[in-house]
């Protein structure tokens, strides 16, 4: 059965690319401007055996990395802090509602500029503001749906805020916060990818920008791809850690 | 020796204008077994969480003394966290406590509430009277001196709750240092555990009477007793305003 699906996943994904060689070669859609898969493949092979093939898949996985665990630990951090205070999301959550609202790129130029342009802080910066803003979101809206009675219980027990937080606000914080990565993961990706579109020396965001400039579809196709493959090379883990850690559920 | 476990003296509570509980004065001594009986939404609960000292937001007046030193709370739901499997539920208190974990005790109270073998399980595998049986556990696995148990069994079946409350009766066995208070809307579940039962009003709460019972000794039998049914019918008249 699941071999079945994954076969027919794998047919779908394979004649949707043989269409469209297949309409490129007889003209009928512009190879020109679209690029075909088979062009692609070449630039992509092209592109490995080049120098700064290596160079830039580090700059962007580094960014993502980072991005993604400042942008858990301060989710993470903050969700929990505001989340279980009536008070402070009365103060704060209209702060980072407003902040959802605002696309990111928007403001990208401004963090660019404000971390010096082509370093890769301002990247780090917008991969972990993405993330951060979908995790602190997801988190701080399950700390408010919290059962009343767990709370009760341990109050019962007097117990510190330290253990409260350690064996009630964690634990209970890591099913909100393993849900919001498969939003956050594509998001920082997303920020790092746009702050090298704007400014960079290295990153697959600058390569594609590179070869658009150049004018280069079968290129700007073959980044695309390895994009793709590296988040859902990030995606996959994700969900067998899902199943290891909320086997409980 | 029997001392004051708890004192409330002329307690009134209410949340903003609407009264909750009117002028109630009680005494529980150590090792009773004390049931509160009410119609519900009367203000049983208030009264438990005002006693355990977590009651929020509620205007408090009058006396309210409480000498407990270990206190346990079981909750209309069970708090057992669906993270945690059995036994880590169960270790829970002992971790809030900061106390050594007594394994052999462990694993004796788990044999008494039929749950060896389900030690890993997880909440979301057990069935409700499991859970309210591995909540029980947990209530009491540290020996509390005043046991709080807030209508433990109003979610079950039946059968279940009668199975529970011969459970919870030899639970009770063991700890006889335990005060035990159990709010409960089933006059006989509060007869036939107890030792005291004392029947409150519609809210605004007052005491309307006090029943002495001794159920707890043998909570089956005692249920066709002549002086089990008298005071049950003096009970559901009292609650039902019928003379």
């Amino acid at each position: 059965m699941k071999r079945e699906i994954i076969m027919i996943q794998f047919s779908i994904i394979l004649g949707f690319f043989a269409i469209w060689q297949i309409l490129a070669d007889m003209y009928i859609i512009p190879s020109y401007l679209t690029g075909t898969p088979l062009g692609a493949l070449n630039a992509l092979t092209n592109y490995i055996h080049s120098s700064s093939y290596y160079d830039d898949i580090k700059a962007m996985i580094l960014e993502v990395a980072i991005g993604l665990f400042l942008g858990i630990i301060f989710g993470l951090f903050l969700g929990i802090i505001i989340g279980s205070s009536d008070k402070l999301t009365a103060i704060f959550a209209p702060f980072f509602s407003s902040f959802m609202g605002i696309p990111k790129v928007v403001l990208a130029p401004f963090i660019i500029l404000a971390f010096g342009g082509i370093s890769q802080s301002s990247k780090i910066f917008l991969a972990s503001y993405g993330s951060f803003l979908i995790i602190f979101h997801t988190i701080h809206s399950g700390m408010r749906v919290i059962d009343e009675k767990y709370l009760m219980f341990f109050e019962v027990y007097k117990a510190s805020k330290f253990k409260i937080l350690t064996k009630l606000y964690l634990p209970y914080s890591v099913i909100w916060l393993i849900s919001s990565l498969r939003l956050a993961l594509p998001i920082a990706f997303a920020g790092a990818i746009v702050g090298e579109f704007l400014a960079g020396v290295n990153g697959l965001g600058v390569r594609l920008v590179y070869y658009e400039s150049l004018f280069y579809p079968d290129g700007v196709l073959a980044i695309t791809f390895l994009i793709v493959l590296i988040i859902l090379a990030f995606l996959f883990p994700l969900e067998i850690i899902e199943r290891r850690v909320l086997k409980w559920r | 020796m029997k001392y004051l476990k708890v004192k409330i003296k002329n307690l009134i509570i209410s949340y903003g204008t609407l009264r909750v509980i009117d002028n109630i004065s009680l005494s529980i001594n150590s090792g009773d077994i004390i049931s509160i009986i009410g119609p519900s939404g009367c203000g049983k609960s208030t009264l438990l969480k005002v006693i355990s000292g977590i009651l929020k937001n509620a205007d408090i007046a009058g006396e309210i003394r409480v000498n407990a030193k270990r206190l346990s709370y079981v909750f209309q739901e069970d708090t057992l966290l669906p993270w945690r499997n059995v036994i880590s539920n169960i270790f829970l208190p002992y971790e809030l406590l900061n106390i050594p974990v007594d394994t052999k005790k462990v694993r004796e109270f788990i044999k008494i509430a039929s749950l060896d073998g389900f030690e890993n399980y997880y909440p979301s595998q057990l069935s409700g009277g499991m859970k309210r049986r591995a909540d029980l556990v947990k209530a009491v696995i540290t020996n509390p001196d005043l046991l709080i148990l807030d209508e433990p069994f109003g979610a079950l079946d039946a059968y279940t709750r009668m199975k529970m409350q011969i459970f919870l009766r030899n639970l009770l066995k063991e700890l006889t240092e335990t005060t035990t208070i159990l709010v409960t809307h089933d006059v006989e579940e509060a007869l036939s555990l107890s030792n005291r039962v004392i029947v409150l009003s519609n809210r605004p709460a007052k005491i309307l009477d006090e029943i002495r019972s001794n159920g707890y000794k043998d909570p089956i039998d005692i249920r066709v007793t002549e002086e089990f049914i008298e005071n049950k019918k003096k009970i559901l008249r009292m609650l039902g305003g019928i003379r």
